[in-house]
């Protein structure tokens, strides 16, 4: 368990320092400034659970129980920054900040009461869940941080259910999800705790079940807060390498084409993929997608009417999807080397699929096929479909 | 304003994109308040590059799509075309569109090559509106710029 704590301490520090570089080498807004402060209190609060770390600040302070004092307090000032960014995010500036102060002086105020509680009832070990000598303190000082950890359960549930059904791609949906079940953990926490500790205050031992459900809960919270930033993180860095090598792929198609109309290209080609944002690579390879397709059909116009069936008809016995790209590399090698428009009926343009995802897996397919393939295709549709239209 | 802070405005209100390009047409004619009509490029038009043409009149909005652009090229078609309408671009080849009548027609734009700063504007509205939907997996993230800011932010 304890080397669990330390690596997740660990891997909640990477976090922070990531941000950070990212924050001094760009020009960061509010929601990047609430977000980053967020992980900075994360990785403390991990840090500080951490028991020689807690147990070394209240020797030093000869103030047993501060460490984790210090630790609910952060937590606290945290979720009221993730909520911040959150509001950042989802409303205009003016709107945002409206609620900044009364949300800030309530958060102030647990803070405060929780350090009265401790001063006031000095609870003499560094586990703030021992009977304490001043019972009616330690019940003030657990009141404050166990309502706080209802309310905030309430809240980021409906926060994360709501961005779970608002937003985007599904891995974003999963970590949302996994946020929600964290927020749930807290409040099985909160519920379990308050028995344990009204059973503490009124003298007798808590239920010997109840160490093992608040090892689950905050189990599943530990977990929740892993996944929920590291399961994007991790599937958004795979999809991001995918279609940069995409985007590698179809550059020379790409580049072949463009010489029939540069100004159907809205941007130049990306000199290097693997600088370009997420939100950039998935731009370009879209782009690139449209641009060739529109290229397609300028080829259409040089190509008889029975050009795509006679490609069809060449990769016969080629399994699909490789039938396709074979045949529409064909097509295309085929139109590059025809002379001039035909004038009348134009030929078809091969079909794309049904959706983006289909389009770029199909023209990704098309720019790999060999250049061989496609000119021994290409040349046979030529000499075919031109003999069909004579 | 630059060209990109105007397109980033027009898309702040757009409808949810959830279903199909006809749907999402249908709602902003809605939204408007004011008819959309998607239909074929006219026989007489079709010619080698033209693609899209968005034809306003007094009452109506008219889209024409050429019938052989299909998929998601079809998709980012009308979406250009949309994107002149709402980025409020202004006529520039009426002479060419002989079969409707000059009198009526207060705008006309035929998507061909982007050499021109209209056209630019347009293709990168449907740029910015289409290349994050994948597959059925479309929502209102997709072009409203706070929740594509949330999820690059929370690695969406």
């Amino acid at each position: 368990m304890a080397a669990v704590v330390w690596l997740a301490a660990l891997f909640r520090w990477r976090m922070p320092g990531q941000s950070l570089r990212k924050r001094v080498f760009t020009d960061a807004g509010p929601t990047d400034a609430h977000n980053l402060r967020c992980l900075w209190i994360t990785a403390l609060v991990a840090t500080l659970y951490i028991r020689p770390v807690s147990e070394s600040i209240d020797a030093v302070t000869h103030l047993p129980g501060l460490a984790a004092t210090i630790m609910f307090s952060l937590l606290i000032i945290g979720s009221a920054e993730l909520l911040m960014a959150l509001r950042a995010i989802t409303l205009p500036p003016d709107q945002a900040r409206t609620e900044s102060w009364r949300r800030g002086t309530a958060t102030m105020a647990v803070v405060v009461g929780l350090f009265l509680a401790l001063l006031a009832g000095q609870p003499g070990h560094s586990d703030v869940s021992q009977r304490w000598d001043r019972p009616g303190w330690m019940a003030a000082y657990w009141a404050f941080w166990l309502g706080w950890c209802v309310a905030a359960s309430g809240r980021a549930t409906s926060v994360a259910l709501r961005f779970a059904r608002g937003i985007g791609p599904s891995r974003l949906r999963t970590s949302m999800s996994f946020l929600a079940l964290g927020a749930t953990a807290l409040g099985l926490y909160a519920l379990v705790k308050s028995a344990a500790i009204a059973a503490v205050v009124r003298g007798s031992d808590p239920h010997p079940v109840v160490p093992w459900l608040i090892l689950v809960a905050v189990t599943v919270m530990a977990i929740s807060a892993v996944f929920t930033s590291s399961w994007t993180v991790a599937g958004q860095r795979l999809e991001h390498s995918r279609r940069a090598a995409k985007l590698r792929k179809i550059q020379p198609l790409w580049a072949t084409l463009s010489g029939l109309d540069a100004g159907i290209a809205l941007h130049p080609f990306p000199a290097d993929v693997t600088h370009l944002t997420v939100e950039q690579g998935c731009e370009a390879l879209y782009r690139a997608c449209i641009e060739i397709r529109d290229w397609m059909r300028l080829l259409s116009q040089r190509l008889p009417p029975s050009a795509w069936d006679e490609a069809l008809a060449l990769t016969d016995g080629i399994p699909e999807p490789q039938r396709g790209w074979v045949a529409t590399a064909g097509w295309i090698h085929a139109g590059l080397h025809s002379p001039a428009e035909v004038g009348g009926p134009a030929s078809a343009v091969p079909p794309i699929g049904r959706d983006v995802d289909e389009m770029e897996r199909l023209l990704t397919g098309v720019a790999q096929v060999p250049p061989g393939q496609a000119r021994r295709i290409g040349e046979e549709i030529v000499s075919r479909a031109w003999e069909t239209t004579r | 304003m630059t060209t990109s802070d105007q397109v980033t405005a027009a898309l702040i209100d757009l409808p949810p994109l959830a279903g199909t390009i006809e749907e999402f047409v249908e709602a902003v004619a809605a939204q408007r308040d004011r008819p959309i009509v998607l239909t074929d490029l006219p026989p007489a038009t079709r010619t080698g590059s033209l693609c899209g043409m968005w034809v306003p009149t007094q009452t109506t909005d008219h889209i024409f799509v050429a019938p052989n652009v299909t998929g998601p090229h079809r998709d980012h078609v009308v979406m250009h075309e949309l994107g002149h309408m709402l980025l409020d671009h202004r006529l520039g080849l009426l002479s060419s569109f002989t079969a409707v009548s000059p009198e009526l027609v207060l705008r006309m734009l035929a998507r061909t090559t982007y050499s021109d700063p209209q056209e630019r504007e347009a293709e990168q509205f449907a740029s910015l509106v289409l290349a994050r939907t994948h597959g059925t997996d479309r929502g209102s993230w997709a072009h409203d710029p706070r929740l594509r800011r949330a999820a690059t932010i929370f690695g969406g």
